[in-house]
């Protein structure tokens, strides 16, 4: 049988496994089971992945990109050195990684995967995953939610029914679920989340307050320069994980800024004292988010039998401290809180091959879906009516329909428009696409349109509208509308995450590496004044890159370019007037900002 | 479409643990993975079955049902006690 590989693709961290003898085995390489989910580039334009990538980091920020993740879906795009990537083109390039993992360990081809997203990620969160999958020249056969995931690695088939909560509080996303196992059929029957609170956000509020209690002392904002400011979020993320079993650590950083020619040092302590207090409030969005979860199950805490710690961050002794209060009951983590996800979606691959693994899963969709519609709000006709199809929390795969009537005589057509949410005005909710059926019977008001649901197991839908008198029928699935590549753009992309992987594709490195600098020894005072000015600017103008608007970056990219080549060139008389318009762009951007 | 009980391939007054069990047989039978069609036809029908107005309706019109309106009171009743929430839950609610 083949074999489909279980992939956790996390924000922080991603991991491999497959079904082994009827079990569930992550893969490790190297004596690593887990791959940061890190991708970088080295001085030399090599692609670096996990480990070696996150060991740059703090040395290459400009050049390391971490926790996409939660880019996905976004339409937002990521720089690596010279070049400007889609977030799914980075996480393609993790899926990548994993299978090659696999493949080296299976010895053949592994080509079909179930990947893992937050329970709470949208549709369009959910087809960048997939659609990062097939760039990774991956089948994924299915996208399938992460608290599901873990809870598959639990004893499917207990005594009496079981109720779990599952807490998954990961690097950059939270989601709770409530589980009913029950003879061997595990039912999710609710689920809540944030799909932008993480752990990240701790190491960034973390950092805050050592800058500012930084700044305080020494009058300088380590967070201004970027690798200032990286060295210091990887020293508090790895203060943050010492807190988790000391009540005190030390922050030691040497040589970490300067200032008039004196270097300064970071040395400070910290404590869980400093710590709590920052995450308190997340924390506590996170318990809303807990007693919704119960609410929409329809169970109080008394009737959870057990709680489920999943994701990196959940290992926060605060987090265990105040579900248990909430809660009032011991919390597990008997399987690793990192590995039980990419374990769960390997098992249900086992599932989806036919393999008989013991549990069959009824997992739901956490938002509901439904149209905009013309009805009254508040006394008033809005356009702007939001009417429910299929509710959250229903049971996969599902079908509903509504009727709908036209507003005047004679309509020709009618524009339906698909969101998701939870509130009852659709700007208040996700777009998530749309069809227009034109060419309606002439017909009063009110003339009946049918409008239908079909979601399947993949969280992707299908809407029909069906003009019920004549049976004129329209169809759009979603996952053709809201893809973020046409198939040529598809391609072009395949073939570039091609050339980055083989690494041996030299003009693809040249184009993303800027060629070296040659040594600045033997240069004239009158050529190093002005290079030296235009390093700076450049270092400057780079900076300034992520926070501007896309024509902005645009054009600076282009400045930059000319300006590095005039360096490289050492023409005087060029990179005086480049670095003049660079430096007028410099200067607007750092105003408009 | 079926009528649900005979999705579920259960009496027309089965209790609620009957429904429940065989809910979760015809499941195992055909797990979403393999047969989505008709596993959303037998969770549909579970759906229908366990919601207590939906039954009451259902027995109230059932042209070949043989119980008298009393029975279906007394059922009616028997069901509304049971999902009443007890007075501990109520007071854990409150806090402290």
């Amino acid at each position: 049988m083949e074999t489909i590989l279980g992939i956790d693709l996390g924000t922080t961290n991603s991991a491999v496994s497959m079904i082994r003898d009827g079990k569930a085995v992550v893969l490790e390489e190297d004596g690593q089971k887990i791959l940061p989910s890190v991708v970088g580039l080295d001085g030399s334009g090599k692609l670096l992945v996990g480990f070696p990538a996150s060991n740059q980091w703090t040395l290459a920020p400009d050049r390391t990109i971490r926790s996409v993740k939660r880019k996905m879906g976004s339409g937002e795009t990521v720089r690596l050195g010279d070049q400007t990537y889609t977030p799914q083109e980075i996480s393609a390039i993790i899926l990548r990684t994993l299978k090659e993992r696999a493949e080296r360990l299976l010895g053949q081809e592994a080509r079909k995967a179930v990947i893992t997203v937050p329970a709470f990620f949208n549709e369009q969160q959910r087809e960048a995953t997939r659609e990062a999958g097939e760039l990774a020249g991956l089948e994924v056969v299915r996208i399938i939610n992460e608290p599901t995931a873990a809870s598959l690695t639990y004893n499917p088939n207990p005594e009496q029914l079981q109720r779990l909560l599952i807490y998954d509080l990961g690097g950059g996303t939270f989601d709770v679920s409530i589980v009913q196992t029950e003879q061997g059929v595990v039912e999710v029957l609710s689920s809540h989340g944030d799909t932008q609170l993480g752990g990240d956000d701790f190491d960034h509020l973390l950092m805050d307050f050592v800058c500012d209690k930084f700044r305080e002392e020494h009058k300088l904002d380590l967070r201004a320069a970027l690798t200032s400011r990286s060295r210091v979020l990887k020293a508090v993320e790895q203060a943050k994980c010492r807190l988790s079993f000391d009540a005190f650590t030390t922050l030691q950083e040497e040589f970490i800024a300067e200032q008039g020619g004196v270097p300064l040092h970071l040395n400070m302590e910290l404590s869980r004292m400093d710590y709590e207090p920052l995450i308190e409030p997340l924390l506590n969005k996170t318990l809303v988010r807990v007693d919704e979860a119960l609410s929409d199950a329809k169970l109080t805490a008394k009737q959870i039998d057990r709680v489920i710690l999943v994701g990196g961050a959940s290992r926060t002794p605060m987090v265990h401290r105040l579900l248990q209060e909430q809660l009032g009951q011991p919390i597990h983590s008997e399987v690793d809180p990192d590995l039980c996800v990419s374990m769960g979606a390997a098992i249900q691959g086992g599932l989806i091959a036919g393999v008989d693994l013991g549990p069959v899963l009824v997992d739901i969709t956490p938002h509901t879906l439904g149209i905009q519609c013309l009805s009254e709000r508040h006394g008033f006709p809005s356009h702007y009516h939001f009417a429910p199809i299929i509710e959250r929390n229903t049971a996969l795969p599902a079908s509903r329909s509504e009727v709908f009537g036209t507003c005047f005589d004679d309509q020709e057509k009618v524009l339906i428009n698909v969101f998701q949410g939870e509130h009852s005005d659709v700007r208040q909710n996700e777009a998530v696409g749309g069809i227009e059926l034109e060419g309606l019977a002439n017909a009063k008001r009110g003339h009946e349109i049918l409008v239908r649901f079909d979601l399947d197991l993949d969280g992707i839908l299908t809407v029909t509208a069906t003009e019920k008198m004549t049976g004129l029928e329209k169809k759009l699935t979603i996952d053709n509308v809201m893809s973020r590549f046409r198939s040529e753009d598809r391609e072009q992309a395949k073939q570039r995450l091609e050339a980055v992987f083989s690494g041996s594709d030299a003009a693809a490195a040249a184009e993303r590496q800027p060629p070296t600098p040659e040594p600045d020894e033997d240069l004239s005072p009158e050529i190093k004044g002005p290079i030296d000015k235009a390093r700076e600017l450049l270092a400057q103008a780079e900076r300034l890159l992520d926070d501007a608007n896309q024509q902005d970056a645009e054009e600076m990219q282009e400045l930059i370019d000319q300006l590095r080549e005039a360096v490289n060139a050492r023409a005087v008389d060029d990179i005086q007037d480049v670095s003049a318009k660079l430096d007028d762009l410099v200067f607007y951007l750092q105003d408009a900002l | 479409m079926l009528e649900p009980h005979l999705v579920l391939g259960v009496a027309p007054n089965a209790d609620e643990a009957t429904l429940r069990r065989r809910y979760l047989e015809r499941v195992r039978e055909n797990p979403p993975e393999q047969h989505p069609q008709r596993f959303a036809e037998i969770r549909a029908a579970y759906e229908q079955l366990r919601d207590p107005t939906e039954r009451l309706k259902r027995q109230l019109f059932a042209v070949e049902s043989s119980e008298s309106l009393d029975d279906v009171i007394a059922e009616l009743r028997l069901r509304v006690q049971g999902t009443r929430i007890p007075t501990t839950i109520l007071f854990s609610l409150t806090g402290n």
